[in-house]
Order: C-alpha cells, then sequence, then structure tokens
C-alpha cells in the first residue's frame, strides 16, 4: 500500500519539489564551474601577464555563498544530510519512518526560520547599502541569491515531514570520508 | 542554573536529538539557538540569524570543497585507478605480495587528487580485487589491503576531513595539507612493509608473478603519466606557494577533467570502453553527488556555528580549557587520553560527527597545554593530523569500519569477518605511526615548515 503512493507521488508535489532542487544543484553547479574558472583566470593572468582578476577573493566569496545554499534544497530532497543510526538500529521500519519525519520537520523550522531571516536581512543590507570592499559589489544581491535555495530546502523538509514526499535513496551519492 | 549546567544541558540536548536520527546539522542548531536565545534573547538570536548564512559561507576556503568533490568524482568516473592500478603492478607486481603492494601504491596516488577514502577504496577494489582473485591471492589478504590501502584517500592531501578541521579550527588549509603528507607517505611505506612481511611469515595467501618486460613497463608508466602531472601540478603550484588552495583544486579539477575527456575520446577512436574517460554528459552527472556532500558539509558547519555561538557565552569551553590544563596532568597524556576517547567513541558515533561535536570543547583546551613549546598554530596543525590518523584508523577498525563496508560490497562473495582478519596486521602499523607521530611533532611540522619556507621564498621573488 505504501509502496504505491510512493510512486504517486513521484509526480504532482513531489516531482515539482524535487526538480526544483535538481535544477538548484545544477545552477549551484554552474557558480562553482564560474568560481573554478575565475581561479584558474586569476592564476594564470598573474603569473603569466602580471594581470590577475581584481578582487578575487571576494568573487569567490560571493559564489560560494551563493552556491552552497544552492546545494542544499538537492542535499534534503535526497536525505543527504549526516545522520547517526547507531541508537536506531534495531528500531523498527515504522519508528524510523516517524522519526525521520521528525528529522524533517527539524530541518524544516532550522531551514525556513533562517531562510526568513535571510529575507528580511536582504531590506536592511540594501538600505544599509553595504558592499564588498575591491570591487563595491552590493552585499543584498548575495543575500537575495541565497535565500531561495534556503527557503526551497525548508519547504522540501516540510513536505517530507508531512509524508508528501517518499523517502529518496541519495542517488550515487558520494562519501566524503 | 550555572553557566557548566547550562553548556551541558545544551550539549544533552544536542545528543538527544542525534540520537533520534535528526541531521547532526539541525541538531547542533536547534541546541545552539536555543541556547543563545535563553542566554541571549530573543531579539539578538533573529538578528544573529540574519547575518548567519552570509557570514559563515561567504568564506573564500569553503570552495575548495565543492571543487575538490568534483575532482575526486571526475577521477572515479573516468577510471583513473585502472591506469594507476596497471603502473604499479607493472612495477612491482612480480614481488611476492607485489599485486597487493601495487595495490597500496596505487591507491596513495589516487589519494593524492581524491579527497575521500570510501571513493577510493571503492574505485580501486573494482579494478584490484579481480585481479588479484586471477593471481590467485587470498581473499582475506586482498580485501583487507584494499579496506586499508583505501584509507589513504583521506590521509594523503587532498582530503575533505582535513578541510572541515582547517574551517572549523580556523586554520591554514595548504598548511594542513603540506603537514599532513610526510605522514601518509609514512602510512604507505608502514602498509608496503606490513605487506611484505605478512606475505612471508604466513604463507598461502600471496603468489610470485613473473617480472614485466621494461617495454611493457614503459607503456603502463606512460599510461598514468597524466595523472602523474596533474599530482605534480598541484603539488608544486600548492606547496611551492604558486597557488591558494582554492586556486590549485581550481586547476586540479580542470585538469582532470581534461584527462578524462582525452581518455574518452581516445577509447571512442580505438573502439575501447575500457580505457575509460567522461564525456560531456556523464560530467554534468557528477555534479549532483558533489552537490549534495557539499550541502551536507555546510548544513554541518551551519549548525556548528551556532551551537559554538551558544557555547561560546556560556565560555565553558574556555573554562574547560583552563581547568584541564592547570589539572597536572602530563600534557601528553592528556593529548593521549583524547585520542583514546575518541577513539572508543568512534565505535558508536561516525568519526566526522564524533570531529564536529568535540572539536570547539577540545580544541581549546589542546591550544591551553604546553606541548613541546609549539605555537598555537603548530600546535592546532598536529592535532589535526592526529585527528585524522585517527579517524582514518576508525574507517578500517571493527565494530564499524565503513572502508571494510566498501569492500564488502564489491567483493560479495568474502565474510566481513574474513575482511577484518586481513585488516588487523595493518592495524599494528597504524598503532605504530599515531605513537610515532605523538611523540615526535617535527614528522608532522617538517612539512609545514618547508611549505612557509618555499612560501617566504616565493614572496621575496615578487
Amino acid at each position: 500500500m505504501p509502496k504505491k503512493a510512493r510512486s504517486e507521488s513521484r509526480n504532482g508535489l513531489h516531482g515539482i519539489l524535487h526538480g526544483l532542487a535538481v535544477w538548484f544543484a545544477y545552477a549551484g553547479g554552474a557558480v562553482v564551474a564560474a568560481i573554478g574558472i575565475m581561479s584558474a583566470v586569476h592564476i594564470i593572468g598573474l603569473w603569466l601577464f602580471s594581470s590577475p582578476v581584481r578582487g578575487d577573493f571576494e568573487l569567490v566569496e560571493f559564489g560560494i555563498a551563493i552556491a552552497g545554499t544552492l546545494f542544499i534544497p538537492y542535499c534534503q530532497a535526497v536525505r543527504g544530510h549526516i545522520v547517526v543510526d547507531f541508537f536506531t538500529q534495531h528500531a523498527s521500519a515504522r519508528t524510523i519512518e516517524l522519526l525521520d519525519k521528525f528529522g524533517a520537520l527539524v530541518m524544516a523550522v532550522v531551514l525556513l526560520l533562517l531562510g526568513w531571516r535571510s529575507a528580511i536581512a536582504i531590506f536592511s543590507i540594501y538600505n544599509a547599502g553595504e558592499t564588498t570592499t575591491l570591487r563595491e559589489l552590493p552585499i543584498w544581491i548575495a543575500y537575495t541569491a541565497m535565500t531561495p535555495g534556503i527557503l526551497l530546502a525548508g519547504l522540501i523538509a516540510l513536505a517530507q515531514a508531512m509524508g508528501l514526499m517518499p523517502a529518496v535513496a541519495v542517488e550515487n551519492g558520494v562519501e566524503i570520508k | 542554573m550555572s553557566n557548566i549546567e547550562f553548556a551541558l544541558a545544551l550539549v544533552g540536548g544536542m545528543l538527544a536529538l542525534i540520537a533520534i536520527r535528526v541531521p547532526i546539522g539541525g541538531a547542533m542548531f536547534v541546541a545552539g539557538a536555543v541556547g543563545y536565545w535563553y542566554k541571549v534573547g530573543d531579539i539578538a538570536l533573529l538578528n544573529y540569524l540574519k547575518g548567519l548564512a552570509w557570514g559563515r559561507f561567504s568564506t573564500y576556503d569553503l570552495s575548495v570543497i565543492p571543487l575538490f568533490l568534483l575532482m575526486g568524482q571526475f577521477a572515479s568516473a573516468a577510471g583513473l585507478s585502472r591506469r594507476l592500478f596497471q603502473a604499479a603492478n607493472a612495477m612491482i607486481g612480480h614481488f611476492k605480495g607485489g599485486v597487493a603492494q601495487a595495490g597500496v601504491l596505487a591507491c596513495a596516488a589516487f589519494g593524492s587528487i581524491c579527497g575521500s577514502s570510501v571513493a577510493t577504496t571503492a574505485t580501486m577494489s573494482q579494478v584490484a580485487l579481480p585481479e588479484m582473485k586471477r593471481l590467485k591471492y587470498s581473499d582475506r589478504l586482498s580485501t583487507g589491503t584494499l579496506a586499508v590501502g583505501g584509507s589513504l584517500g583521506i590521509l594523503i592531501p587532498p582530503s575533505v576531513i582535513l578541510i572541515i578541521y582547517a574551517l572549523l579550527a580556523e586554520q591554514n588549509i595548504v598548511k594542513l595539507f603540506a603537514a599532513a603528507f610526510i605522514p601518509g607517505i609514512l602510512a604507505t611505506f608502514g602498509y608496503l612493509a606490513v605487506l611484505a612481511i605478512y606475505v612471508r611469515l604466513v604463507p598461502g595467501h600471496a603468489t610470485e608473478q613473473p617480472r614485466y618486460s621494461w617495454k611493457r613497463r614503459a607503456h603502463a608508466l606512460l599510461e598514468a603519466a597524466p595523472i602523474g602531472a596533474i599530482f605534480l601540478l598541484l603539488f608544486v603550484g600548492i606547496y611551492g606557494g604558486f597557488f591558494t588552495a582554492t586556486q590549485g583544486a581550481a586547476i586540479g579539477t580542470a585538469a582532470t577533467l581534461l584527462v578524462a575527456f582525452w581518455m574518452k575520446y581516445r577509447a571512442k577512436r580505438v573502439g575501447n570502453p575500457e580505457l575509460g574517460g567522461i564525456d560531456l554528459r556523464e560530467m554534468v552527472r557528477c555534479f549532483l553527488p558533489a552537490a549534495q556532500a557539499t550541502a551536507m558539509i555546510f548544513v554541518v558547519l551551519l549548525g556548528a556555528a551556532m551551537m559554538n555561538t551558544a557555547l561560546a557565552v556560556t565560555q565553558v569551553p574556555n573554562a574547560l580549557a583552563e581547568w584541564v590544563a592547570d589539572s597536572g596532568f602530563p600534557p601528553l597524556l592528556i593529548v593521549a587520553g583524547f585520542l583514546v576517547f575518541f577513539i572508543l567513541l568512534a565505535s558508536v558515533l561516525d568519526e566526522l560527527a564524533l570531529m564536529l561535536l568535540l572539536l570547539p570543547i577540545l580544541l581549546p583546551t589542546i591550544l591551553a597545554l604546553d606541548l613541546f613549546g609549539l605555537t598555537s598554530e603548530y600546535k592546532a596543525i598536529w592535532f589535526g593530523i592526529l585527528m585524522l590518523t585517527v579517524i582514518e584508523i576508525g574507517l578500517i577498525a571493527p565494530p564499524i569500519g565503513l572502508n571494510v563496508y566498501v569492500v564488502a560490497n564489491i567483493a560479495r562473495t568474502v565474510p566481513i569477518g574474513e575482511i577484518y582478519r586481513g585488516i588487523l596486521p595493518f592495524l599494528a602499523s597504524d598503532f605504530l605511526r599515531v605513537v610515532l607521530l605523538l611523540l615526535i611533532p617535527q614528522i608532522t611540522l617538517a612539512g609545514v615548515w618547508l611549505y612557509e619556507w618555499a612560501d617566504a621564498m616565493q614572496r621575496a621573488a615578487r
């Protein structure tokens, strides 16, 4: 019975949220690629032509902050967070499912809270007119680019907590250890 | 409630959440946020949260994480492991136990472009296990060797765990990489020595193979040369003070991708898919796992930032550090005690989780101790390498050695117990290495001094 429900919910809400998460991840990947290319251009320019990219440090900082948040929805959608399962090894599948819903709820609260505060911060940073030092990039732009990823991840976690998104195993996930 | 009771309540609450499968980053965040709210107030918390994501993520050094993860993904997907193993095997496969030693060497080489032990173990096992089986090496020796050899993936830089340590301890990533080098080489030689001794003492585990002709050796080496070139580029660039870690990671990732494209091009032209490589489509597919792992780390860093801020308000980590430093115990004994404590806990908790949870409490204590008269920076670097070594042991040691499960997943006919039996002799060399690193910090710091010297020369020349 639950199996059927799972295959059905591949479409609808789950499909939309999962698809969005994947596209956010690709967008983040593009930002990382841009950081990589910029860093390479910087170092080649510095050593061969003595003409580095001005403000490369702050460009990287801008990029990585945005890319990082764009990756979170995908991580949430595939349940890719670090979880300790030692203490629940012998728990029943039903218990695990309930606990994982609770875990998703915690993540939803955390991410939505953070997303809400970041959204508020866009305006205060905009009004304060904060910019990076060298290139004078307005920091509110970074906040604006960071907020959607955090909020989408929060929504996905909320959907998982409400049982609207089935458990998906990490698709060819990578271990960092 | 006193500060100490309060800090204990925070840590206890966090552990309770973690025990019931709440993601670690979320558990740390909630405990930290509640603590901060209680101590400093709700308005302060809401204000703090406004800048938290930007403040934590807009860090230059964080960018090495997705780049090195991508580089490892490309290297694994392109099948660079096969070339490395074949080259090592052509050179030393004829010794008794030489094919297993070639596996260790190839793991070390792969570890120098990949920051993950699990990835190294998986990709190397797929290549080396069938070959050892064909040459009548015992299951015990071959699986044990691969599980242990794969752990060189995190010991030899780049290492994702070491990057996380550097970020948490606020240390220079390049210096930590430089520090990891000599211990990594020591580990490799330790494993090679264990193999050489083991196959001679215990008969029946390895066979002797004919020597390769120099023509075949030259061919195998030439096939692996591009990987050697990537390593050299990274090595000279980063440790010579030419690149920052991010720039090195960017250039290394680009170079790995180029090699992978070139391999695919050749494989298509010859019509032999065995030659590996990746095309554009496969390249794009490498992005998603890297994205997931990056976010996993970022979320944890976010939670750790919240938790550390709350703990700092209580001032307990500093008080604890002072108390331990003034306790009169020999400092080295305290460090050794920490490591033992860590190893014991690692049989219950995941090693990475453990490092994240313990570091905010352990590190101030280490820095407060008088250890060989080292500066704070050197103490933090040295302790980082000790932690890394202990984590590496946790990956192969019973009861839950992650690498053992990775190998078991590929060698499905070999029981887990048999793999652990294969690992046991290597643990002796690991133990010896921890003791050496603990007693002689110069082994670790020599690499750092060398890097500092090269960097100073670089600056003077500019």
